[in-house]
């Protein structure tokens, strides 16, 4: 309940800076929807041939780790644990 | 001449305001549980109606000695109370949820009630039975009388109101025609909300077989009160008004969106119509829609438009989420018990309890986080290619296509390509035909998409693992 309360707190505060900012719906200039139709292909192409999923989650597995580490790096600096 | 216009106008007056004969009542039309018009085997001559009705007005009465609910039947001429029977609450009505119907206690009709209803008409013949596309009244009154009238019994009459059977004989109940109407809409009466671009307004409405044509619509129509105190000559220019097609009878939902940027007070009326060749007529004149022709049902409410601070929004923030402390505690409730002295205390569970998240305010956390910050830009860039990846949706292979033209042998012949077919039936081949001939049979993909997954997770690990270590060849630096 404390922990909670206290990440509430600090995401209100995040939020408040945010705030004014406009939610993001959509990718512009078109690239939103020849994303989606292209990941769309790829995803009907993942049903007919299956190790294609695999490669897919692999890849998704490995994105969010370079995206951990960037925020890691972003937070911590030249002390976070990766590598230069 | 002018005599002539002048009677004209009224005569337009008078059929535009005269009021219904009777109030409507308005009724649900949740009659999935009717049954059909059935003879009563003890008594050839009575005939039940069986069925379920909801009244959508609250209702409150105290009735003084005995009440009685009843149907009344029309006859075919128009004229009122020839052929009547007040229904017996002993015998012919029953009240889901209520003991008697003659109870001292106020009895409420609301909403949510559903009244079970046996209607018997013994002393009507065979040609006074419910007939098709005709009115038959509900009542609740507290004398118990035949052949009432209700102009001239009206003193006793508590509580009055038609519906259109537009069933045949033997029809079930369900196919009766419910009161054109709206049930409900937003923003509610009296709602505050924000100012938005994207101002949401919708409604819920029923339309009747009956009513229903296709040029039927709903309108929305507001204004900002302060708007209507500027002395303009046509206060029509203030009003929005937003006209929404109704696509089908029975049951729907109409929404829309606009733009109230202004703060202040808005009324804000709602309509079901169809074009109304009078409302048309007086409008070319000027007048407006002074009359209720082509209007089905009607309601008028009001809002109010405020502008939200990045305060109003803070606090917003914190109170939702103070709240979700005690409103959506989980398993937290259960545990925080441990903490009582009097109950099951246990310092180790009251301690987790009180700092651990719980399962549930972590999936609020989780959702803030996303709603608040995650989707907002300019990260909210990445967290829609994010969503995009993630989606499950799929898209049809496209089927290329060549016309061949010009000089070629082949002009006028079309070469196509179904990539998805193709793709479907190789699926069909690898799933279905390349088969081991073992025991426990398994297809290709079967057999080779563990060594597979392996492969590509092995990698998937190697490159990560290389990635936090650094573990590679290094070029060699070029020296100078």
């Amino acid at each position: 309940m404390i922990i909670f309360w206290l990440i509430t707190f600090v995401i209100s505060i995040i939020s408040f800076i945010f705030y004014p900012f406009p939610t993001i719906t959509e990718i512009p200039w078109g690239v939103d929807s020849f994303l989606v139709n292209g990941v769309g292909y790829f995803k009907a192409l993942m049903e007919f041939f299956p190790p294609l999923s695999t490669v897919f989650s692999a890849f998704m597995i490995y994105i969010g780790f370079r995206v951990s580490i960037i925020v890691l790096r972003f937070f911590f600096g030249s002390r976070a644990p990766t590598h230069d | 001449m002018k005599y002539i216009y002048t009677s004209f106008f009224l005569l337009i007056g008078v059929f535009g305001f005269v009021e219904p004969l009777y109030a409507q009542v308005n009724l649900y039309e949740s009659y999935e549980q009717g049954g059909t018009i059935d003879i009563d085997n003890t008594n050839p001559n009575a005939w039940y109606l069986i069925g379920s009705f909801q009244v959508l007005e609250p209702l409150l009465f105290s009735p003084l000695d005995d009440t009685y609910m009843g149907f009344r039947m029309y006859s075919s001429s128009g004229s009122c109370g020839v052929q009547t029977y007040v229904a017996s609450t002993t015998d012919a009505v029953v009240l889901s949820g209520l003991s008697e119907l003659w109870s001292s206690d106020a009895i409420s009709f609301n909403t949510s009630s559903t009244f079970q209803t046996v209607i018997r008409n013994p002393g009507l013949s065979s040609s006074n039975w419910l007939q098709p596309s005709h009115d038959y009244g509900i009542y609740v009154r507290d004398t118990c009388t035949n052949n009432f009238s209700v102009e001239s019994d009206s003193l006793d009459l508590i509580y009055y109101g038609y519906f259109s059977w537009d069933g045949d004989y033997g029809d079930t109940f369900n196919e009766i025609a419910g009161v054109t109407r709206i049930i409900d809409f937003i923003p509610e009466n009296a709602t505050t909300t924000a100012t938005s671009t994207t101002f949401f307004l919708s409604a819920s409405v029923y339309v009747n077989e009956i009513d229903y044509d296709d040029d039927m619509f709903l309108r929305f129509r507001y204004v900002r009160n302060e708007d209507l105190q500027s002395a303009v000559a046509n206060k029509d220019v203030f009003y929005t008004t937003i006209d929404v097609p109704i696509l089908s009878a029975g049951f729907s939902s109409v929404s829309t969106t606009t733009n109230v940027q202004s703060i202040g007070k808005y009324t804000y009326y709602l309509s079901i119509r169809e074009p109304s060749a009078l409302n048309n007529f007086l409008g070319w004149f000027g007048l407006g829609n002074v009359t209720d022709s082509g209007v089905f049902d009607e309601e008028d409410s009001y809002f109010i438009v405020v502008q939200n601070t990045y305060m109003d929004a803070f606090i917003e923030q914190m109170a939702s989420s103070t709240a979700a402390i005690f409103e959506n505690p989980g398993d937290l409730s259960a545990n925080l018990d441990s903490c009582s002295p009097l109950g099951d205390f246990n310092i180790a569970t009251c301690l987790t309890a009180l700092i651990l998240p719980d399962t549930l305010q972590v999936q609020a956390l989780i959702t803030t986080l996303r709603t608040n910050i995650f989707t907002k830009a300019p990260q909210g860039y990445v967290t829609r290619l994010i969503d995009i990846l993630g989606n499950q949706a799929t898209t049809s292979l496209p089927t290329i296509s060549y016309t061949f033209d010009g000089n070629s042998p082949l002009t006028g012949e079309t070469v196509e390509f179904d990539f998805a077919g193709t793709m479907a039936e190789a699926s069909v081949i690898i799933n279905d035909t390349w088969v081991s001939s073992s025991d426990d049979p398994q297809s290709a993909f079967e057999i080779i998409m563990p060594l597979w997954n392996l492969f590509v997770y092995f990698i998937m690990a190697l490159m990560i693992f290389h990635d936090l270590t650094g573990i590679h060849k290094h070029k060699k630096h070029k020296t100078v």
